[in-house]
């Protein structure tokens, strides 16, 4: 039993390392890659981004961060939630 | 009746109460404390050549991106020039937010150890 709760505890630590989301800004000037807990690892500007000027590109890529990292938590929230929700579903159903 | 004289009295409840409640306010005061004292509501970094700042919020999430004019001319590279200033406000947030909790907890626990399963390899 312990030995699988490690398991699945070693394979969220994987899955935090690896999940990632990526948002883009209405009008596509703003691409982000970015992972659980507002790590960014990535802003790509396209072309047409640098119509804006330098505050309104600061503001939209933020804005754009904001968005991608909530997304990669709420994604990495859902797998945690299926994998341990699982195993505790599991857990209660024993004799 | 030897089972009621074991039962701690209301007061003595309504006491535990008050002790619980005073450490509870203890800990988030000392937390404040060194939250102002370490600043760790307020990182800010700027890039060497002082063209882009980034500004971390208490929750050490990217809350604002500065970006001066002249930095436009770099379309290339403005791009991972952000990622890396935010890689490195949240170092900064990262060192900052250890000391605390070594400060907080003292040497019960090895916190470097316990932190360092969490960041990400540099």
């Amino acid at each position: 039993m312990h030995g699988d709760i490690q398991g699945r505890l070693a394979e969220t630590q994987r899955l935090a390392a690896e999940a990632t989301a990526e948002a883009v800004s209405e009008n596509g000037e703003v691409r982000v890659v970015a992972g659980p807990g507002g790590e960014v690892k990535l802003i790509d500007l396209r072309i047409h981004a640098f119509e804006l000027s330098g505050f309104e590109i600061g503001e939209l890529t933020a804005a754009t961060i904001k968005v991608a990292a909530a997304k990669a938590d709420q994604a990495l929230a859902a797998s945690i939630r299926g994998l341990l929700g699982g195993f505790f579903e599991a857990e209660r159903q024993e004799p | 009746m030897s089972d009621n004289a074991a039962r701690p009295s209301p007061e003595q409840i309504m006491a535990q109460f008050a002790q619980i409640k005073a450490e509870a306010e203890a800990t988030v005061q000392k937390y404040e404390d060194l939250s102002a004292e370490f600043g760790v509501d307020a990182v800010e970094v700027h890039s060497e050549d002082g063209l882009l700042r980034v500004k971390l919020d208490a929750n050490g999430q990217v809350e604002e991106i500065g970006v001066n004019e002249a930095a436009m001319r770099f379309r290339q590279s403005l791009g991972p020039s952000m990622v890396g200033l935010i890689a490195t406000a949240r170092e900064e947030y990262a060192l900052k937010t250890t000391e605390m909790a070594r400060r907080m907890i003292g040497d019960k626990l090895d916190v470097d150890a316990i932190l360092n399963q969490f960041r990400p390899p540099r």
